[in-house]
């Protein structure tokens, strides 16, 4: 009769090699957890993507960027530059990055000015982005366009000349002179003087304004070609508007303003999201008010 | 009832599924392998010699044409002629607006674009409104009179080789000098592609067609085109193989005209 067996010896080979091989996993795993908890290292990636040149701290440097920061500094393409030179950019890449991290960790967004105002308009820029890489299609912008006469319109210009009387009997009986066809050297005669308010000829409407006074130019934006306007009183004196040429805004066609249209557009989706991405962050954002400051 | 598991009874079935599962693993396995073989050479050869590898350049290009069909034909046209209306580039010229056509500067305008509200972007200048009180909304320059503007449309078409009065270009000439066109457009009206002030005597136009009404729009509403920034729309693979494929086509007109 043979002897009882001990319940361990009594588990087979392969039992055994199993529990071993459950052993070392266990081991393994409790090591690689025990050093990435301690070293930071057990979530480093060992392997590089190609599109990338390198991880610092799993965030990439991408290729492309490495590229074009060797053409910037040096003028010439990657292959055209020496080892040197190359390590010298991805050197100063890495101290980037890894001082951009370094920044984050100590809370530099909370402290330094600048940070925060990047920050602030690289939110905005974000939203921006959205909205431009929006498809757009032409119905969108036509529609845009007829909704907004007032944005396409082209800048109404004046040509106009100018006599100024030191008194209101002078102003009219040159105004009379005038509409009868009288030429500009009979009115000077008369005793006006040739106004100094706009001397350069043809002029938008903005530049009109300006130069003549909001008085002056409203009276002459209704004047049309050739029509001699009625005494108008200034600081200066009286002045008699005879309008050369007016011609008032129009719309400008849609088909030589697209781009503008489709920029516009754009702008519009961009201030939109601006708004509700800031009101969804106020919602989303828990803000505690000290008594009196609401 | 006819159990549906019934056909998995059948030998002949079951290696059939084995099978036809080991081909699309081995056919996904294939197609990963392929990508990845062809990021590790594109990521690692400078693009400027990439027409030394010609298997890979033209996989590239065959993979960026397919990229540029569906993300960039909507603006730039399925043949890249361009959209003047829209001020959308012709890409199958040598006439760059940014750089110089090298495959690296054509992917970082893909990835951050042009006056896209990435910070990384082109977004140094853009094209005052003369014809308006404040023609520049980054600093304040004075607007131009109707005349300067119809001197300065002369003065452009004489020097892109067009019909205008030579007196009126003689003052558009004194205009340009005067007024600060030179300082984007450069003295000899040559352009900039630091700054994306296009050449303005080469006969290409960026907006319209070079009639004097265009260049007239240009000079009076200014101008400012947009390209968006791709960075989040296309994988680093994706955008240099784009670039790529447009590369070859501004090579490909470059060798037609000469």
């Amino acid at each position: 009769m043979k002897p009882a067996q001990s319940p361990s010896s009594a588990l087979a080979p392969d039992s055994r090699r199993s529990l071993i091989l459950c052993a070392i996993g266990a081991v393994a795993g409790l090591g690689l957890a025990g050093m990435g908890l301690f070293t930071a290292q057990g979530t480093r990636t060992s392997h590089v993507p190609p599109e990338d040149i390198a991880l610092v701290n799993g965030v990439p440097i991408l290729v492309s960027d490495y590229e074009t920061q060797v053409r910037d500094l040096y003028g010439v393409s990657l292959s055209q530059t020496s080892r040197q030179q190359r390590k010298g950019v991805l050197a100063s890449m890495i101290r980037e990055e890894i001082y951009v991290q370094r920044g984050v960790e100590l809370g530099m967004q909370n402290d330094v000015i600048e940070v925060r105002s990047a920050l602030v308009a690289a939110v905005e820029g974000q939203q921006t982005v959205n909205a431009i890489a929006a498809p757009v299609d032409s119905s969108e912008l036509l529609a845009f366009y007829k909704a907004h006469p007032d944005k396409y319109s082209s800048e109404g210009t004046i040509d106009l000349d100018d006599y100024v009387a030191p008194d209101a009997s002078k102003a009219q009986a040159a105004t009379t002179a005038l509409r009868a066809g009288q030429p500009s050297q009979a009115i000077i005669a008369m005793g006006l003087k040739p106004g100094s308010r706009m001397t350069d000829g043809s002029e938008y409407y903005f530049a009109a304004e300006a130069h003549l006074g909001k008085p002056l130019f409203t009276v002459a934006r209704d004047l049309k070609d050739g029509q001699v306007s009625d005494p108008v009183q200034a600081e200066d004196g009286w002045h008699v508007l005879v309008m050369r040429r007016n011609s008032p805004p129009v719309e400008r066609p849609y088909d030589t303003l697209k781009d503008k249209v489709l920029q516009d557009v754009r702008e519009d989706k961009a201030a939109r999201l601006h708004t509700a991405a800031e009101g969804f962050l106020r919602k989303r954002a828990d803000i505690l008010y000290a008594k009196g400051a609401e | 009832m006819v159990n549906s598991f019934s056909i998995l009874k059948k030998p002949f079935a079951i290696a059939f599924l084995v099978l036809l599962a080991a081909a699309c693993l081995f056919s996904a396995a294939a197609f990963f392998w392929s990508r990845h073989e062809l990021s590790v050479a594109l990521f690692q050869t400078d693009p400027e010699n990439l027409e030394n590898l010609p298997d890979v350049s033209a996989s590239a290009i065959r993979s960026g044409q397919a990229v540029f069909r569906k993300n960039c034909a909507a603006c730039h046209g399925a043949n890249a002629h361009g959209e003047p209306a829209i001020g959308a580039p012709n890409l199958t010229d040598r006439d760059f607006l940014y750089g110089d056509g090298h495959v690296i500067e054509i992917e970082q305008t893909i990835r951050y674009g042009i006056r896209s509200g990435n910070s990384r972007g082109w977004d140094l200048a853009s094209m005052p409104a003369y014809a308006t009180p404040h023609p520049y909304s980054k600093y304040e320059i004075p607007s131009l009179s109707p005349g300067d503007i119809d001197d300065l449309t002369a003065y452009i078409r004489r020097i892109s080789h067009q019909d205008a009065e030579l007196a009126a270009a003689e003052r558009g000439r004194a205009t340009y000098r005067d007024k600060g066109c030179w300082d984007c457009h450069t003295m000899d009206a040559g352009g900039d592609s630091a700054i994306g002030a296009p050449n303005l005597t080469d006969g290409i136009w960026l907006h319209g067609d070079g009639s004097a009404q265009s260049i007239k729009n240009s000079i009076s509403y200014g101008r400012g085109g947009q390209m968006p920034a791709f960075n989040t729309q296309l994988t680093p693979l994706e955008t240099r193989t784009v670039a790529l494929y447009v590369a070859s086509l501004s090579r490909a007109g470059e060798k037609n005209t000469q």
